[in-house]
This record gives structure tokens, sequence and C-alpha cells, in this order.
């Protein structure tokens, strides 16, 4: 199915639709060449009084100004676009470089040298032509500006510096705030801002020196959605001819979402690597219960079948039978049944079994512990328990390498904190001192130590974890805690465990993480937390 | 003698709990119990121990260690780890020195069964030393080319798992040492299985590149020491007998197990002559020689030289790698098959000795070698001898001879 063209006028039958103030010969040639085939109809002026007759009485669509040298170039923009009483769309033709130093372009205007040749001159009519519906087409500068701001995720907007009157208000500011342009533009941005930002959307603290950049993060509310973290940058600079800020807003929540995500990935890092581990420790009771089961079902049998001779027994010696054939068919059945064995492992086969199911469920319950990892909740904890329970599901990262040593003060007060969070910093601490003396053992034999202790110190709980591994090279010392800092070999960690512990402790609690090593001689972890608990930015 | 066991393992309960369990085959069997490696060596320096089981992760020695010690100063003690399916890592570093797998938990049927595998092998080879040296054995060397094509095609990103078993089951040795890991237990898999392009889908392209490229399970050997002897037309005549032996049980209608289990007992059954040309290349370089010069079969020759032959060499090794019992007997008595159990079941010693007669019969490796048909007596025997002139024709339809090297 074929659509109906519109029926388009002849060019013949319309007035001229693009004016030409040109006053030299080889300009007007070369545009001649730019407009050919272009279905354009053009009319020169004589001179600027002619071309405002013109611009006033015609539906012109471009007009392309040569001024005079005596002439300001843009305020004949100014005036062929008052005389046409609408953006007239304007291609600005100057001898060598026109310098726009201070003074702004205005919007649908292109500027060119004189001498630019047919080709790029076409091009830059038919952009401006084309964007005819388009009020906001711009320099190419300008456009270049605004996409890197697209670009770069965030919402450029300028405002005046002196009354804050918002000049430009794009696209990304429109859907961050929830603010169209149209009530944007014009009005001072502290009305818009303040209300969605709090002090940070008004001009609190914008008193910067020019040229230097302000970063500050702040919360935007909008009635309709959560508070998003979002990073304010503004920069004063003059634009245009006068005093302008650009304030650049940027929203944090997929970065910090990303950082949380890391976070809880770091985590589950760990437990996966502990998985193994545990598998093992539960795996072992599981064999011995079961083996100690099957043998149990086996021996009920047997001190069953004793059973039944003395039954037998008690049954005929009560009916007058002679007890001397009973009693060697039950001695015959406890010789069978291998009573003296039976006797003495039974219960030992029970003990051992009731050990491997108190193993098994403390395992299980110390692994809930580090279950959820996405809450994050403050309350009031047990540091010694919480050790406890790191150590005990670590276990299999330490016991064929290492003793472990606990030294708790069990008068400690509980400790207002992230439980969650310190389980898993105790979690990295220990399994990195198991790894440490493992590597350690691996050269020189035998068993290492890990001592873990605590105390209370003024009004700080300190953790204390002491390992007797390879230690920390004086180099390394100052970078353990920087993210995916690691010296372990390929597959035994991202090198986030001590990043991540300093965050929590540092970052979160209000906390200090150090540590005290020397090559070849361990090395002391020192975790001290406020009995407190300060939260982050409350710190003492 | 009594027969006498070892058990290896960090965790008290653990052993006490194997002690009451096993109790039932203390008549038999003499039973150790010990918490370190440096104790297993101990009872291993005192006391005549036929298989030890231990478990992979210890303090101090751990269980590859251990092995790798009894391996060299008592090769004789079948080696059989017993651990947790956690232990993945320690077990990949322990697949060459140990000869089997189980994983815990386990019963003790399985236990005692495996036990009773292991001490039974003592009857295919009766040469003590030969039994040594068999039992040192970590691999089975490997054509260079399919060596070098399986590792380069493993060492690619987007390794190909099906490229990856198709070349490993052209190669006897790969073949064997796919089917020593995916039939112990600690893959989980069941038992018994005999497809090695199957295995190899089953243990999935990372344990495969971890066993080729980490354990280094395969080995190539240098054999341009042996001028008339051709590890191609070995390799070639090993895959027709697996293809004629499975060829025959089809025809005799067995049921695809069997014609797997025929397939691969015809595939293995001289990896004997592997082990011979590794580890006896003196001795079997001579044997070769007066195969030629007074024109004789060679295990009859292998026989006299070494008090035993290939056939019992690849079945002891087989034996201690836990192949199916089938195949290990196929490959034992392939030269004689009157010598096994007198049964009239079909079964793959059988196939493959057919196969092998029948498959000599039409490759000529060397005019001057005897010749040696399927044994008319076993034929008579099994009630198989009418079946003999079908069997034949098979042959010649699946069979397009290469001319071997």
């Amino acid at each position: 199915m074929t659509l109906p063209k519109p029926a388009r006028p002849s060019p013949a039958a319309q007035g001229p639709d693009i004016l030409l103030l040109v006053r030299e010969a080889a300009v007007l040639e070369a545009l001649g060449a730019a407009l050919q085939g272009l279905h354009l109809r053009p009319e020169k002026a004589p001179d600027l009084e002619s071309a405002l007759a013109r611009a006033r009485s015609l539906p012109l669509r471009l007009a392309v100004l040569e001024p005079w040298e005596q002439e300001e170039p843009l305020r004949c923009v100014d005036a062929l676009r008052r005389a046409a009483r609408r953006e007239l769309p304007v291609l600005l033709l100057t001898p060598g470089e026109l310098r726009t130093a201070g003074s702004l372009l205005p919007g649908r205007c292109v500027h060119l040298p004189a001498d630019t040749a047919p080709a790029r001159l076409r091009q830059a009519l038919l952009d401006l032509l084309e964007d005819g519906a388009d009020n906001c087409r711009d320099s190419e500068q300008g456009a270049f500006f605004r996409s890197l701001a697209e670009y770069l995720g965030g919402a450029l907007v300028i405002a005046d510096a002196c009354d804050g009157r918002i000049l430009e208000w794009p696209q990304r500011a429109e859907s961050l705030f929830g603010v169209a342009a149209a009530q944007a533009l014009g009005r001072p941005f502290p009305e818009i801002l303040e209300p969605l930002l709090g002090p940070a959307g008004g001009f609190a603290g914008l008193e910067a020196p020019e040229n230097r950049v302000l970063h500050e993060q702040a919360t935007l509310r909008r009635p309709d959605a959560a508070g998003a973290p979002l990073l304010r940058s503004v920069f004063t600079g003059r634009l245009g001819g006068r005093q302008v800020l650009a304030l650049y807003f940027h929203d944090l929540s997929s970065h910090m979402a990303r950082e949380q995500q890391l976070g809880i990935a770091q985590r589950l890092e760990s437990i996966g690597r502990l998985a193994a581990g545990i598998a093992h420790e539960i795996n072992t009771p599981i064999q011995y219960i079961g083996d100690n089961i099957r043998f149990l079902e086996k021996s009920y049998a047997s001190m069953a079948g004793v059973l039944r001779e003395f039954l037998t027994c008690l049954a005929g010696v009560r009916g007058g039978e002679d007890p001397r054939p009973h009693l060697t068919r039950i001695e015959a059945a406890i010789a069978s049944a291998d009573l003296d064995f039976l006797e003495a492992e039974i219960p030992a086969a029970i003990a051992q079994s009731l050990e491997g199911v108190e193993h098994v469920t403390s395992i299980v319950l110390g692994m809930k512990k580090f279950s959820h990892p996405e809450r994050e909740e403050w309350r009031y904890a047990d540091l010694n328990q919480a050790l406890r329970d790191a150590l005990l599901v670590a276990r299999n990262e330490w016991k064929y390498v290492a003793e472990v040593v606990t030294d708790f003060d069990e008068r400690l007060p509980l400790v207002n904190c992230l439980a969650g969070d310190l389980n898993q910093v105790f979690l990295n601490i220990i399994i990195n001192a198991a790894q440490a003396v493992e590597e350690s053992v691996r050269e020189r034999g035998g068993r290492g130590r890990i001592e873990v202790g605590t105390r209370r110190a003024g009004e700080w709980a300190e953790i204390r974890v002491q390992d007797s591994g390879v230690g920390i090279p004086a180099a390394f010392r100052d970078k353990i805690f920087d993210p995916f800092f690691t010296t372990k070999a390929v597959g035994r960690g991202t090198g986030q465990g001590l990043a991540i512990a300093h965050s929590i402790v540092v970052d979160k609690h209000g906390g200090s993480i150090t540590v005290q090593s020397e090559e070849g001689h361990g090395a002391c972890f020192f975790i001290r937390l406020p009995l407190g608990g300060a939260k982050a930015g409350e710190r003492p | 003698m009594r027969k006498s066991v070892l058990f290896v393992d960090d965790d008290q309960n653990m052993l006490d709990a194997l002690r009451r369990m096993l109790r039932p085959m203390a008549q038999e069997w003499d039973q150790h119990f010990v918490r370190s490696g440096d104790d297993a060596l101990l009872v291993l320096a005192n006391n005549d121990v036929d298989v030890v089981l231990t478990d992979m992760r210890m303090p101090g020695m751990d269980g590859g260690q251990l092995l790798k010690i009894i391996q060299e100063a008592r090769p004789d003690v079948v080696r059989i780890v017993l651990s947790g399916h956690a232990d993945y890592n320690m077990v990949m570093r322990s697949v060459k020195q140990a000869h089997q797998f189980l994983t815990k938990p386990c019963s003790a049927d399985d236990i005692r069964e495996t036990l009773e595998r292991a001490y039974n092998l003592r009857r295919i080879l009766t040469n003590e030393s030969a039994k040594n040296i068999v039992s040192r054995i970590e691999s089975l060397p490997s054509l260079p080319d399919l060596y070098l094509r399986v590792v380069e095609e493993v060492q690619k990103e987007d390794a190909n798992l099906a490229t990856v078993a198709r070349i490993i089951s052209e190669d006897p040795a790969m073949t064997a040492a796919i089917l020593k890991m995916v039939n112990s237990s600690f893959f989980g898999f069941f038992r018994p299985l005999t497809n090695p392009a199957q295995a190899v889908n089953l243990l999935g392209t990372e344990i495969i590149k971890g066993l080729i490229l980490s354990a280094h399970l395969f080995s190539v050997f240098d054999f341009s020491r042996f001028p008339r002897y051709s590890m191609d037309v070995l390799v070639d005549h090993s895959l027709a007998t697996g293809r004629i032996a499975s060829a025959i049980a089809g025809f005799e209608g067995m049921p695809p197990e069997m014609v797997d289990e025929c397939f691969i007992a015809g595939m293995l059954h001289d990896v004997g002559k592997l082990i011979l040309a590794s580890q006896f290349e003196v001795e079997y370089l001579g044997i070769l020689a007066t195969v030629r010069n007074e024109n004789r079969t060679v295990w009859e020759v292998e026989r006299e030289v070494l008090a035993t032959s290939h056939a019992e060499l690849g079945a002891y090794l087989l034996g201690l790698w836990n192949l199916p019992g089938a195949v290990v007997d196929a490959l034992a008595f392939h030269h004689e098959p009157d010598l096994a159990s007198r049964g009239k079941d079909f079964t793959p010693l059988t196939a493959v000795h057919a196969a092998n007669a029948l498959e000599h019969e039409l490759r000529v490796i060397n005019a001057d070698y005897a010749q040696h048909p399927p044994d008319p007596a076993y034929l008579e025997h099994m009630g198989l001898t009418s079946h003999l002139p079908q069997w034949k024709e098979l042959c010649a339809a699946i069979y397009t001879p290469r001319n071997g090297g």
C-alpha cells in the first residue's frame, strides 16, 4: 500500500525563504555552490536596512549574515531576529576568528569564517534548517558539553551567579528532580532545589573562589520517591558574558548499591570458601554417627538373642526343667554375641554419637549467625560469643595448622554494633590468621598458634587476634587494608577481606583496626570498638 | 597369612566407629587404627599390611604425603583414600598416588568389598617384584600426538568436552586413567562406568582440566627405542579389538552395559604392554627379539622371562584402579580363558578372547609372529563354536585395517 504523497508546491510559486546579506562576491559564489540542489529560494539583500525589511515581511527559514566591519555581528543577529519576531536560524560568516569570548552565542546561530569551503557551508545550512523545530539548537561546543554531562550520567544546571536564576535545565534535571524545564527556567534555583535538597539546594556554602569545584553529598527528598544520595558539584565561571554557577548533580544510589553489593559479595565469598570446610566438619560426625547406629542395630540384635535365651531359661526353670542345658545355651549365646565387646563399646558408641550430634548442632547454629548477609541492624551483642562463633565456623580453616587459644574477658560489656557486620570482620581476621599460619607451617612444618582475646580498655572494647604465621612485610603494612590488595595466591580470596573489615570497623562503628607485625614472626590485629556504639557520622 | 588393613584418620571418634562397624571382619582381617601419618608409618614398619585407607586432611602429614611415602617405601600396599566430599582439592593432589577413592560416609559392606577385591588381586599377579613395580605406576603412557591434542584442547578458553572425550577414547592409557577417576566413589557416580565419553561428560570441563593440567593424570613415554614395535599399531589393535568385542556382545544379544564393558575390556586388554614398554624396557626389548627369532607368542615368552605376562600386569593395575571385575578378568585371562571360572555365561572375557584372536588374524603385525586363534576347547565349553563363522563375518564388516608403522 502506498501513501499519497503530500502535494509539494513548486519552488517558483513561493517567495524567497533564505536571506543572504553578503558583501563579498567570493563568499556569495561559495554560498551559491553550497545551496546547489537544495530546493531553497535565496534572496540577496544589499544592506542591513533592506535585510531587516525583508525579515519583517517574509516567512524566512534562514538568514546568512556577513556583517560589515563596523557592525557588531551579534547585534546584527539580534536586530534581524527582532525584525522577524522569532529566533530565526542564522549562519554568521565572519572574517577570520570571531572573538566570542565574553559573549554568549545565541541559540540556533552558527558562525563560520567567511572563507569556509562550500561543502562545510552546506553542512552548516542543513544543520540549521533541520533543527528548525528544535528551539535549543546550539553551537558545536555547547552540544559537546551538554552531551558530555549527559554521558557522565548527571544533570548539569546553569544558573546566574548573581540572582540565581536558572538559565539551563536539561532533560536529566527534569527527571532527577521531577520539575519540568518550563517551571524551572528563569526562577532562582534555591526556590526549586531547597525543598528537595535542603540547605544543599541553596546558596549556602557556595562562596567558593572562582574556578574551583566544590563537591558535596546531599540527599534528594522527593515526595514521590525514597531519599536518594546525590553528589553536588559546583563550579563558578563566566559564560556568555556573565558570572554563572554550573551545578552538577550526580545520583549516587546505584553507586552506593554497588558498594553494598560488593560487601555482600565478599561475605558470600568467605561463606562459600567456608562451605567446603563446613561440609567436611559436618560430614565427619555424620559418617561416624551413621556407623555407630548401624553398630547399635547389630548389637541390639545380638543382645536380644542373649536375652531370649535367658527368658527361655527363666520360663523353663520355673516350670521345673533342668537348668544346666539352659546354661550351656546361654553361655553359647553370650560367646557368639561378643558380649564383653558390646558392653564396652555400646556406651562409647552412644556417647560419641551424642558428641557428634552436638558438634553438628553447634556448627549449624554458628552458621546461622552468618546468614542474612543483607540485614544491617544495630543491637547489643556479646563479642566473646561472636568470636567463638567465628572460630567455630572457620574451624576447618585452622584446625589442621594451628592450635587456638582464647583469652576472653568474661566481664566485657555488650557492645552496640552491627553484629552481622562484625561477625564478618572476625571471620575475615581469623581466616587471615589461619592462612598466614598455614603458609608458615608449610615451610617449617609442625603446628602454629592463634590467640584470640578480648578486654576492656576504658570506653573501648578491644579484640586481639594474634597468629604465629608468616607475618606482614613492612612494605605491605600500610596497604593491607586497601581494597584488592592481596599477597595471596589466586583463588585464595579477592583481597577484599581486610578492606571490608576496615570499612566496617572504622567507617561504620567509629572504631579502629591496627596491625603489629614482624615479617616471619606472625602478626597481631587489634580491633577497638566504642562501647557506646558510635554510628557512622557520630564519631567520637 | 592373615589379611591386614590400616586405617588412618585424625578423628578418634571416626576410627572408633569404623572399628565397631568392622568388628565382624576381625576374624579375617587384622585391623590397625592410627591417628596420624607418622603412626601409620610406624605400623607399616612393624606389620604386614595389605591395604591402607587414609583420610586426606590431617594435621602434620596429610593423606597425600603419606601415600607418596608408602608408594615409594611399601609399593605392595594397596593405597586407598577414604575422605569427605569436600576435600576436592586434596583429592586432586593425590590422584596419582592413590589407587582408589572412597567417599565418606560409606557402609561397612562397601569397605569390606573394597578390601576383599584389593586383597584378591594378589592371586592375579604372583610375581612380587613385578607387583611392586606395577603398584608404583602413577599413569600409563599415551600416544604422544593424542596426548598433545588433548592438552591443547583443554588449554583452550572454550575447550570442547566432546572433542576431549573423542581424543581420550582413542587412547587406552587415557581411557584407563579416566575410568579410574570416574569409578572412584569420590565423584559420586553410579558404578561401574565403562563408557569413556560418558565418563568425560560426567566429570565436566573443570575437573577434566584439573586432572589433565594440574594433576597430570596423563603422561607420554618415548617409544622410539622400540624399533620393531609400534605403539600406533598397538593402539590400533586395541581399538579394533574393542570394537569387535562389543560387536560380538551385541550379536549375542547382550544388554548395553555388557556391550560397553566388552568394548572397554577389548580397548584395554593390552595395557600390560604399555607397562612393559615403560617399566620393563630392557626385558621387553629382549622378549620382542626372542619372539621374532623363535616365532613364538609374545605372552609365552613374557612368562618365561618375567614369570608373568602383559595380561596379568594390566589386569593387576586396572584392578588396583578399581575397574569393574569383569573387565579385570577379561584382561587377566584373555589368552587363557579356560583358566578363569568354568561358568558358561557370556562375559567380557569371552568377547575379548575371541576379538583379540580374530583381530590378530585380520591384521598381520609381523608375518613372522605366531598366530593364536580362539581357543577351540573354550568355545566348545561355552557352546559358541558354531557362532565363530558369524563372528568372523562381523569382523570383516567392521574392520578396516590401517597400515600401522
